[in-house]
């Protein structure tokens, strides 16, 4: 995620945020609940390589992402499906990505609020 | 066991491609770019798709794709142990151990102060792992560093055939347009490629082209016969003379051709591809296209031709048992309908000489007939053989070693320019 000058993640659809091709939408503009949501991994290291900020190649080979973009982590509890926040859910896929997930059918922008509303739960971990 | 490629699923290749993308908008000061965050995005799902194996694989290319623009490999004093590491990776790679020589390499390679040589290493472990795009990455870098070593291009032109065609065909045209800029073996192989590239031209325009690469062809011979004779590359000179034949063969100058074919073998005598070249020329004209195919078939080689020339030379020869055992072996090999209804009449003819049960003979004349139902010949001798009834069958329809010849060199000049 890109970070703001208080060190908190910025917000925006493709940092703490989600663009409509992220979830699957009704007619209404409502959110479906269906595991789809803001992508994340239980380890900074599972991430997409080509996401990896490129300044921490030297902890991980090849990473070639953005030195603009940084790796946050919210809690410390197991990455495993259960309430993340209020009004969304972490609905893991696989042992290495999730996704943070509206628990219920709600409009496209409640679930945003929603995420936005997590910005102070995020510390950047690169470590 | 045999070296295996990498498994190259569809969401591997992906990320592997997208890596390759990324590099290079990172090469050129874009890695913040839509371009570069177009590539993140769409190989969000491919990662996801990875096993371990292939996303450790995956970092470790494009740790090797930075390594690429790090200043001063060539600067570091060479190191022994570094040397007997890069005998490693080749031994590594020799075993089809793609990973373990790679990462050989990249532990290795900064300090054997040869960051060409590495460059060339490492795509041909790529271009033998089953991945000549990535090769291309390698083999361009390595051609970049030591533009003088033209065995770096031709492995670059041979890695873009593969992974580029497009682009294989429009660098080779680059290089042929001067060609006395580039070595004999950058030119053998532009060459191969533009008449590669024929296929999809008109026979005018096969014609013409052809034409045009004689000159080409004959000057890089002679520049390959004036080099050193023990660094000469051997197959890239042999490619340029069995081109310059071929080029011959097309324009319908088969005592050129022959003659070229000739000295190819002089060379490398036992190249098949050569050896049916010239005895497809020289057959029912001299008894040598026997001896020719005779030894591509020992060779094994992979073509119909030396296949389905001898069992026409041995049925034409009433030896009906040689016949039947080569048709047999063509059948593997054929992939035309009506090369096989030959093959399957001869060996029906065969059969019925050699006395098979009558069900047999007429099951290998009905496949003639089905494979190519135009295949008049084989109608009227599968006739003849109903008609016999148990009698012999003295007058069968056998195509004379010149038709054979005359159409076997035109589905050669077809497959050449069709």
């Amino acid at each position: 995620m890109k970070k703001d000058s208080d060190g908190f993640p910025n917000l925006s659809p493709t940092s703490l945020g989600v663009r409509p091709v992220d979830v699957d939408l009704d007619s209404a503009n409502n959110v479906q609940v269906n595991g789809k949501g803001m992508s994340v991994s239980p380890r900074w290291r599972d991430i997409n390589i080509t996401r990896v900020p490129k300044r921490l190649r030297p902890k991980l080979a090849g990473a070639g992402g953005s030195n603009s973009t940084f790796c946050f982590r919210a809690g410390t509890g197991p990455f495993e499906q259960g309430p993340f926040a209020n009004g969304l859910t972490l609905e893991p896929d696989s042992a290495t990505h999730g996704n943070i997930a509206p628990e219920a059918v709600v409009p496209f922008e409640t679930y945003r609020n929603d995420l936005e509303l997590t910005r102070h739960d995020w510390q950047e971990d690169e470590s | 066991m045999q070296p295996q490629p990498f498994t190259l699923n569809p969401s591997y290749l992906a990320m592997v491609r997208g890596v390759r993308e990324l590099h290079r908008l990172i090469a050129d000061g874009k890695e913040d770019s839509p371009e570069a965050d177009a590539i993140r995005d769409a190989t969000d799902g491919p990662w996801g798709s990875l096993s371990e194996i292939e996303r450790r694989r995956v970092r470790n290319l494009s740790e090797d794709l930075y390594s690429l623009r790090e200043p001063a490999l060539s600067q570091v004093p060479p190191n022994p142990k570094a040397f007997s590491k890069l005998v490693d990776a080749l031994e590594a790679r020799k075993q089809g151990e793609w990973d373990r020589a790679l990462d050989l390499l990249r532990s290795w390679g900064s300090f054997v102060g040869d960051p060409a040589t590495v460059s060339y290493v490492r795509g041909e472990i790529w271009l033998e792992a089953g991945d000549p795009a990535t090769a291309a990455v390698f083999f361009e870098h390595a051609s970049e560093l030591q533009a003088e070593n033209g065995s770096y291009l031709a492995m670059l032109l041979n890695a873009l055939v593969l992974s580029n065609p497009v682009e294989a065909h429009r660098r080779a045209e680059t290089i042929l347009a001067e060609p006395d800029k580039s070595s004999p073996v950058v030119i053998a192989h532009a060459t191969n490629i533009v008449l590669k590239s024929l296929t999809n031209a008109s026979e005018s325009e096969a014609s013409r082209r052809f034409r045009s690469l004689i000159p080409i062809l004959e000057r890089t011979v002679r520049r390959f016969e004036e080099e050193d004779p023990g660094s000469v590359d051997r197959s890239s000179y042999v490619m340029t003379i069995a081109n310059l034949g071929l080029a011959h063969e097309f324009l319908g100058e088969a005592q050129l051709a022959s003659q070229n074919y000739s000295r190819g073998l002089q060379i490398d005598p036992t190249n098949d591809a050569l050896l049916v070249a010239r005895g497809m020329l020289l057959y029912g004209t001299s008894a040598r296209a026997i001896t020719d195919f005779e030894e591509a078939v020992r060779l094994r080689s992979p073509v119909v031709w030396p296949y389905f020339a001898l069992a026409h030379h041995h049925l034409s020869n009433s030896r009906f048992e040689e016949c039947r055992r080569f048709a047999e072996q063509a059948l593997e090999l054929a992939d035309s309908a009506a090369v096989q209804s030959e093959l399957y009449e001869w060996v029906a003819i065969s059969q019925s000489m050699l006395e098979f049960p009558g069900e047999t003979v007429r099951a290998s004349f009905e496949n003639a007939i089905r494979l190519d139902p135009s295949n008049e010949r084989a109608v009227s001798n599968f006739a003849k053989f109903e008609a016999a009834v148990g009698r012999t069958v003295k007058d069968w329809k056998i195509r004379s070693p010149a038709a054979v010849r005359s159409s076997v060199l035109a589905e050669r000049r077809y497959q050449m320019a069709a």
